[in-house]
């Protein structure tokens, strides 16, 4: 399982979005925290996250 | 894809330690997966990208080790030796498809069909490949090896005079290697002898061809065919091939007359072949065109954030392939080598390669991981929480502690269910440009049109009691601002008998909304309204002091749901846009007087217009008063109700007499039962 998915935008974004890539450099990340989550629980499904249901969440404290 | 160290080796040194040589290509962009140990080779699983085809076999995952390790890559395609009988005698190619970029054929007479010896078979179950034959196998080792799929044809089973390829024509069909007898879209690329179709071309060769036991001439195919071709066709026949997923990736175009060469001196060396003189060829390396470019070393280490040598970098470059060349002032001039084309397809407008993908070249080489890590520099005091975030905290901290749990819900939702509740009206309902299906095709205008859904997916596993809220936003439509709201539904009972189990009604509901609004300070008043999705005369708005409508409550109308649900939905922005007033009244130091007051009245009459009333009569000392009970049934007329009322009088300055009290109290219950008391059926 990935998480913490990151890296630096292609300048060719930048340049699309009109914003100078000489002067400017993006960094992009995705933290993939429902993935998080999921480990640090236990939760095996990531679907289990957006079910909702409640004999899950009132185990859960944050 | 799986990589044997053992056959690595064969072209560059190895480290003594695997997991660090496991690291180094991890960092450099090529995820290891698993390392296996298994008859005396290490086996390692790569996950290369699609856009390394040329990593795809072991020579070019050499060359990666070779460049990041500094150590020499021993490697040049050989030059098979020749007889004197020419291939252009022997068979003829005729091209003219243009998706069929270069077609390479060599002939190989005389060779005896057999098993392999023992190392190949070795090399191909390292990688996972079945060992068939010894030709068979040479041509998947050379795949296996240098990445370009090679088809052996049986010379004598092709009909002359000449091989082509075209597209398949409808309703033809071929018997491929596997058995399977297909039938042929026009969309597949075709490899043609003169009167049928040989092998479906990138992706897998025809039985009739094929080189069996009896073979003794071999025709060795090595081409490149077009991706997206290949890849229609493999789509369109449902098949997937070593071969066909390199052609879709992007092969070497390069690689067709050197792999064949590869092919033809393992046959004779392996087979005892004669390899006839010369190849069929036709390169046009004029279709790729100029993929050069130019980096600029500070340029580089401004965007990399370090300093990389002049020299690492032009070592990194000659290792790759990219042929530097030194323009003075920290530039190199760079040309991507053929084995790298598909992965620098997207050049700039003039034709010059994007420097950020060199960047990217040099840094993976470098390692990302010897990139420091350095925070942001952003300057200012921390700004801490934003009063949104707090907002959302305290109403998470006030529902947990009511018994409520959190739900997320998505968004989105389906067009059906976009008026399920009452929302605000913003226009054109927010619609997904690009929908990922039916059930998500639009924004939703109430969080409770999502979180119902959750009540649902609750009550089908069986849950007798369900108590969820969620924060979240609403899109009323492309005219209005996105809203904050907090959706409030609960029904059914919870806890056990021991804890007083009973079930949560409109009443629980709503004290659990007024105990927000104590918490923010608002004056609440529930003005009874029909609303879509509630049962009418359970459905009111909640209207704040000042007649800004916080939002509203009441029992869901769904003959589905297994037990009834009460929902709210509030406006956070008007929560927390209370300005509650800090001023205290001191309490009287003289005594009160309480009275009661029971008024038999409709029962269509809501408390908040009798309180509404009480507070518009002006009654001086009158300093509190509450609801004490409500009673229907016997001794009350039918349609009406009896509701008793608490009263207290008491003024700041003196002890009220009897009579005072009497006189107001009296002027008031006057007024109320004027107003609201029961004449008799309506």
């Amino acid at each position: 399982m990935e998480i913490l998915g990151a890296g630096m935008v292609d300048p060719r974004v930048l340049e699309e979005c009109r914003i100078d890539p000489a002067v400017y450099s993006g960094f992009a990340f995705g933290m993939g925290l429902d993935r998080v989550a999921m480990i640090r629980y236990g939760i095996p499904n990531i679907r289990m996250l957006f079910d909702n249901d409640e004999r899950l969440l009132r185990q859960v404290h944050v | 894809m799986r990589f044997s160290c053992d056959w690595l080796s064969q072209y560059v040194e190895l480290p003594e330690d695997v997991e660090e040589l496991a690291r180094r290509l991890t960092a450099a962009g090529h995820n290891v997966e698993g390392i296996e140990r298994r008859d005396g080779d290490t086996l390692l699983e790569v996950e290369i990208t699609t856009n390394r085809t040329d990593c795809m076999n072991h020579l070019g995952l050499a060359r990666e080790l070779a460049v990041l390790y500094d150590r020499p890559l021993h490697w040049h395609y050989p030059q098979p030796e020749e007889a004197e009988e020419e291939t252009r005698a022997a068979a003829r190619i005729e091209l003219d498809e243009p998706h069929c970029l270069e077609y390479v054929a060599r002939v190989v007479r005389g060779v005896r069909v057999g098993p392999s010896p023992e190392w190949l078979v070795r090399r191909l179950e390292a990688v996972g490949v079945r060992p068939i034959n010894n030709v068979v196998d040479i041509t998947n080792f050379v795949l296996w090896e240098t990445g370009q799929p090679i088809h052996a044809f049986d010379l004598a089973k092709l009909r002359g005079p000449a091989i082509s390829v075209r597209h398949a024509l409808p309703g033809e069909t071929l018997v491929t290697l596997d058995g399977e007898n297909r039938e042929l879209d026009p969309e597949v690329l075709l490899i043609v002898d003169a009167e049928r179709p040989v092998a479906l071309a990138g992706i897998m060769g025809g039985l009739e061809t094929e080189v069996t036991g009896e073979t003794s001439d071999v025709l060795i195919e090595s081409a490149h065919f077009d991706r997206t071709t290949v890849r229609r066709g493999a789509r369109a026949l449902g098949l997937h091939t070593d071969a066909s997923h390199r052609f879709e990736r992007g092969a070497d175009p390069s690689a067709c007359l050197p792999a064949a060469n590869r092919v033809a001196q393992l046959l004779a060396e392996i087979a005892g072949g004669r390899v006839l003189q010369g190849a069929l060829t036709n390169p046009r390396p004029e279709l790729f065109g100029n993929f050069t470019g130019t980096l600029d070393r500070a340029r580089l280490n401004a965007f990399a954030g370090v300093d990389i040598p002049a020299a690492d970098l032009r070592r990194t470059f000659l290792g790759l392939g990219f042929q530097p060349q030194d323009l003075g002032g920290d530039r190199l001039r760079l040309t991507v080598p053929p084995w790298r084309y598909y992965d620098f397809w997207q050049r700039r407008p003039d034709g010059e390669v994007y420097e950020a993908d060199f960047f990217e070249e040099a840094m993976r080489i470098f390692g990302f991981e010897n990139v420091p890590s350095a925070l942001p520099p952003l300057a200012g005091p921390d700004p801490g929480s934003s009063s949104g975030h707090l907002l959302r905290e305290r109403l998470r901290e006030h529902l947990a502690a009511a018994g409520f749990t959190e739900a997320i819900t998505f968004s989105f939702t389906d067009r059906g269910s976009l008026d399920r509740f009452a929302a605000p009206d913003g226009g054109r309902p927010v619609e997904l440009a690009n929908p990922l299906s039916e059930q998500y095709v639009v924004m939703r205008r109430s969080v409770l049109s999502t979180l119902i859904e959750s009540v649902r997916y609750n009550q089908r596993r069986g849950a007798e009691g369900v108590r969820l809220f969620e924060i979240g936003h609403v899109f009323p439509g492309v005219e209005a601002a996105e809203i904050e709201t907090l959706a409030l539904a609960a029904g059914g009972v919870s806890g056990t008998p021991w804890d007083r189990r009973s079930s949560f009604d409109l009443f629980d509901l709503k004290g659990v909304v007024e105990s927000l609004a104590e918490i923010f300070g608002l004056d609440l008043e529930s003005r009874p309204a029909h609303l879509v999705g509630l049962i009418a005369g359970t459905s009111s708005e909640l209207v704040v002091a000042g007649g800004e409508t916080l939002g509203y409550l009441g029992q869901v109308d769904d003959p589905q749901l297994t037990f009834p649900i009460v929902v709210a939905e509030l406006a956070t922005s008007v929560l927390a846009g209370a300005e509650r007033s800090i001023a205290v009244r001191p309490p009287s130091r003289f005594p009160g007087v309480a009275a009661d007051l029971t008024l038999t009245h409709g029962v269509e009459v809501p408390w908040a217009e009798i309180a509404g009333a009480i507070r518009g009569a002006g009654i001086p000392d009158l300093r509190e008063f509450g609801l004490k009970d409500r009673y229907r049934g016997e001794g009350v007329p039918e349609g009406a109700v009896n509701t008793t009322i608490h009263f207290l009088y008491n003024a700041e300055d003196r002890s009220l007499t009897q009579e005072q009290v009497n006189e107001r109290h009296l002027a008031l219950t006057e007024e109320l039962r004027r107003r609201f008391g029961w004449k008799g059926g309506a």
